[in-house]
């Protein structure tokens, strides 16, 4: 039972990560896939460990043996396997998926956000990495946070399917995740909760990552959107922006054209 | 008679001879035809329905508007960026206008290997000269290239490598430099200028366009289909259904969406469907130069460089073309983070870039799963790898060659050349992770074939075991081709109206 809470409260820290995955469609589908998957492994584990195929790891030696760990648990009862506790531990293996769901349960107490508090908290996240990737000043001196980027990167997951809104989502908790940011920073913290130059150090080091690099390269490319498509970064590069209904100055209607140019435009342009 | 979601406020359905899904390259040409021929038509397109005048050249209104998940569409495991064009006219509305026949080498390619009939150069002829003179192909003249075209043309010229301008359909072009986020001014003959506005024109009876609409499952009779199944993103965020009956159902979705939509409807021909994918990938290459470039100031994409292309080999290969972007989608090869990429975008002005499509070998395939329901799965073989690497190399020599002063590439660790002795660092960082790559150009996923057992469609592209249903869009291409689809996908879609409308009979049964 124990065994059963705290892995179900491991995966929740681990994978689930609470409240946060929203839970509907194809990424439940997802969750429960995972889930039965982890519970699969414990019962292989388990039922290899009954039938004496394999020993309980260290501390204990290897002559104590699976099954006798599995009836004693290292303690001096005595217990030896039978027909009556072959038939126990069959009824134990099947309450696993029970215990996994209470511990997974068990790990959502206090941790339920509203939809409110998701959003709020999706933004915080969004929030501090635009600011990470786009800081005020250097060669573009506005900052992310001096254009809006967050507002546009809220509205850009408003137009994308919900499912992949979702799937975003879903990355920006883990991205924010204490158990990766102690990974590849040392810091037991949110990426929320970092400095700015220990945020970059993480985004950084995702970045870098073959294996999860294409998941901030979401995120940036998201940030990318919020801020090169601001008016006041388009004057810091030097880009003149929208024209229209104006033809653009540097229009060059060709040697022919030259002297109808005019007309033709401005009809072309009010079209 | 175009209807915008908005326009709809109940379920409803429809009848017609013909049912087109898709508004794009293949789609639209397919519409125009069929109602040309006197069929009543019913067009599906998933995207909306947007005039001109609705092109403000704001980036990011255009990108969620027109195209595909607003642009975030990433291979898997890749990561590679395929952009395809949602909303009526398809891909044509946001693509750069650029136009080349299918390569002779390719058309051998699909007749002798798939076993293709009437594909040859000859016969294709006729179909390339009747699209081109409808979309107003012509060659840009040496006024309308820009500096950054210019560019690549100085390169080319410098090393002795074949190049010259590209061929475009765009009418007294304005040369505004946004064709990737729609034509303001209404100059590129995209599908929607031309066929569908056309079907409207001369057709605006018997062709009936449904926008917001999501064909979800063809309905299946036997070995026909007897209809379609949609899904219209109504009024006051309401969605309602349609079902539409049609003697002859054609698919030009699009890769993926086309693929997609046979596998939810139960059609996996040979085992076949959604297998095959190309995607052209295509590292930028930005050169660095002293006097301003203001590439984005002028035809985006106006000369290529063919030496090492199919065009002049006749063997795959990669093509260089000169391209540029708004700051928006040009900052996503551009590496670094925080005032590493600050700096490097503050350049922009000055930059140059250089696109190296590769002629791919390698295929995906679109599979079932992932939060938009279907994903595409694609990896560069080794093989695509070294071409890749040689098409960045040859880029940057190109860059070198017209004057720039250094070289980034698109990898996502800072990687500047400053002179031709440094390239042997991109074979060090390598193309298979930590690189951005965009595609415009996914081909393939029912292929196209003469031999029943190894294809989805045959030669004129209808779903093998089925009597009415065809496939014509880019998803049909056997192989990749090596060059911007569009003017492909509008021959094969006028061949295939062409084929069914002599075979009308014995394809339009009844609804």
């Amino acid at each position: 039972m124990a065994i059963g809470l705290i892995a179900g409260k491991t995966y929740y820290l681990l994978v689930a990560f609470g409240d946060r995955i929203l839970r509907r469609g194809a990424m439940k589908n997802g969750l429960i896939v995972v889930g039965a998957a982890v519970v699969s492994l414990f019962w292989v584990y388990s039922v290899l460990l009954y039938l004496n195929v394999i020993n309980f790891p260290w501390p204990f030696p290897a002559w104590y043996g699976g099954t006798a760990w599995m009836l004693n648990s290292g303690l001096p009862l005595g217990l030896a396997r039978s027909s009556a506790s072959d038939v126990v531990a069959a009824l134990i293996f099947a309450t696993y998926p029970a215990w996994f769901y209470l511990g997974t349960e068990l790990g959502l107490a206090g941790h339920r956000l509203t939809k409110g508090q998701r959003l709020t908290e999706r933004d915080r996240i969004i929030g501090q990495v635009v600011d990470t990737v786009f800081p005020k000043g250097g060669a573009i001196p506005p900052g992310a946070a001096e254009v809006g980027t967050l507002g546009l990167v809220d509205s850009l997951l408003t137009k994308i399917p919900p499912m992949f809104a979702d799937g975003l989502v879903l990355l920006m908790f883990v991205f924010d995740s204490r158990f990766l940011v102690l990974g590849f920073t040392g810091k037991w913290k949110r990426f929320v909760d970092l400095d700015a130059s220990e945020r970059r150090k993480y985004l950084q080091a995702w970045s870098s990552n073959p294996y999860l690099s294409s998941s901030t390269q979401i995120l940036t490319v998201a940030a990318s959107y919020g801020y090169y498509t601001r008016p006041e970064v388009y004057k810091a590069i030097g880009y003149a922006g929208p024209q229209c209904p104006n033809l653009p100055p540097w229009y060059n209607p060709g040697p022919e054209a030259v002297s109808v140019a005019g007309a033709t435009s401005k009809a072309g342009a009010k079209r | 008679m175009i209807l915008r979601g908005e326009d709809v406020t109940r379920s409803t359905a429809e009848t017609a001879d013909v049912c087109v899904i898709g508004s794009g390259a293949g789609g639209a040409v397919l519409a125009w035809e069929m109602a040309n021929q006197g069929h009543t038509v019913v067009l599906l397109e998933k995207g909306g329905y947007h005039p001109r005048e609705d092109f403000n050249q704001k980036e990011e209104e255009m990108i969620p508007m027109l195209y595909k998940n607003a642009g975030l569409q990433f291979t898997v495991p890749s990561g590679i960026a395929v952009a395809q064009g949602s909303c009526v006219g398809g891909s044509t509305v946001v693509n750069d206008a650029v136009c080349f026949r299918t390569p002779d080498a390719v058309l051998g390619w699909w007749e002798d290997q798939n076993k293709v009939e009437d594909i040859s150069t000859a016969v294709m002829k006729r179909h390339f000269e009747k699209v081109e003179k409808r979309i107003s192909v012509a060659q840009v003249q040496p006024y309308e290239l820009n500096k950054n075209n210019l560019v690549l043309k100085r390169g080319a010229e410098k090393l002795g490598w074949a190049a010259g301008p590209n061929s475009r359909n765009c009418k007294s072009c304005r040369q505004c430099g946004n064709c990737q986020i729609g034509c303001y001014y209404g100059t590129k003959q995209s599908m929607l200028e031309t066929y569908i506005a056309d079907a409207e024109r001369d057709y605006g009876k018997s062709v009936k366009i449904y926008a917001d609409t999501q064909a979800e499952k063809l309905v299946r009779s036997g070995d026909r289909i007897s209809g379609v199944k949609a899904t219209i993103s109504g009024s006051g965020g309401k969605t309602f259904d349609l079902s539409v009956k049609a003697k002859v159902v054609l698919v030009a979705a699009g890769t993926i969406a086309s693929s997609q939509l046979l596998l939810e409807s139960g059609i996996d021909v040979n085992g076949q469907v959604g297998k095959g994918v190309a995607i052209h990938p295509s590292p930028a290459m930005i050169g660095d130069f002293e006097e301003e470039i203001n590439g984005n100031q002028g035809i985006p994409m106006a000369y290529h460089c063919h030496e090492f292309s199919v065009l002049k080999t006749g063997s795959r290969g990669f093509m260089l073309e000169a391209v540029f972007f708004a700051p928006y989608q040009f900052s996503l090869p551009i590496p670094g983070v925080e005032f590493e990429e600050k700096e490097l975008m503050s350049r922009y002005s000055h930059y140059a870039l250089i696109g190296s499509l590769l002629h791919d070998e390698s295929v995906g395939t679109v599979i079932k799963g992932g939060p938009l329901a279907y994903y595409l799965e694609y990896q560069l073989s080794e093989g695509d790898a070294a071409k890749m690497i040689e098409g960045m190399k040859s880029a940057a020599m190109a860059l070198f060659a017209a004057g720039a002063t250094r070289v980034l590439t698109s990898h996502r660790r800072r990687t500047v050349l400053h002179s031709e002795k440094d390239l042997h660092l991109i074979d060090e960082r390598g193309v298979s992770s930590g690189i951005s790559i965009g595609s415009g150009h996914p081909q393939g996923g029912n292929r196209m074939g003469g031999v029943q057992g190894s294809a989805v469609v045959d030669s004129h592209s209808k779903v093998y075991g089925f009597q009415n249903l065809f496939v014509c869009d880019a998803s049909v291409f056997p192989t990749s081709i090596g060059v911007n689809p569009q003017l492909t996908v509008m021959a094969l879609a006028t061949r295939a109206a062409e084929h069914i409308g002599e075979n009308w009979s014995r394809y339009g049964g009844s609804p």
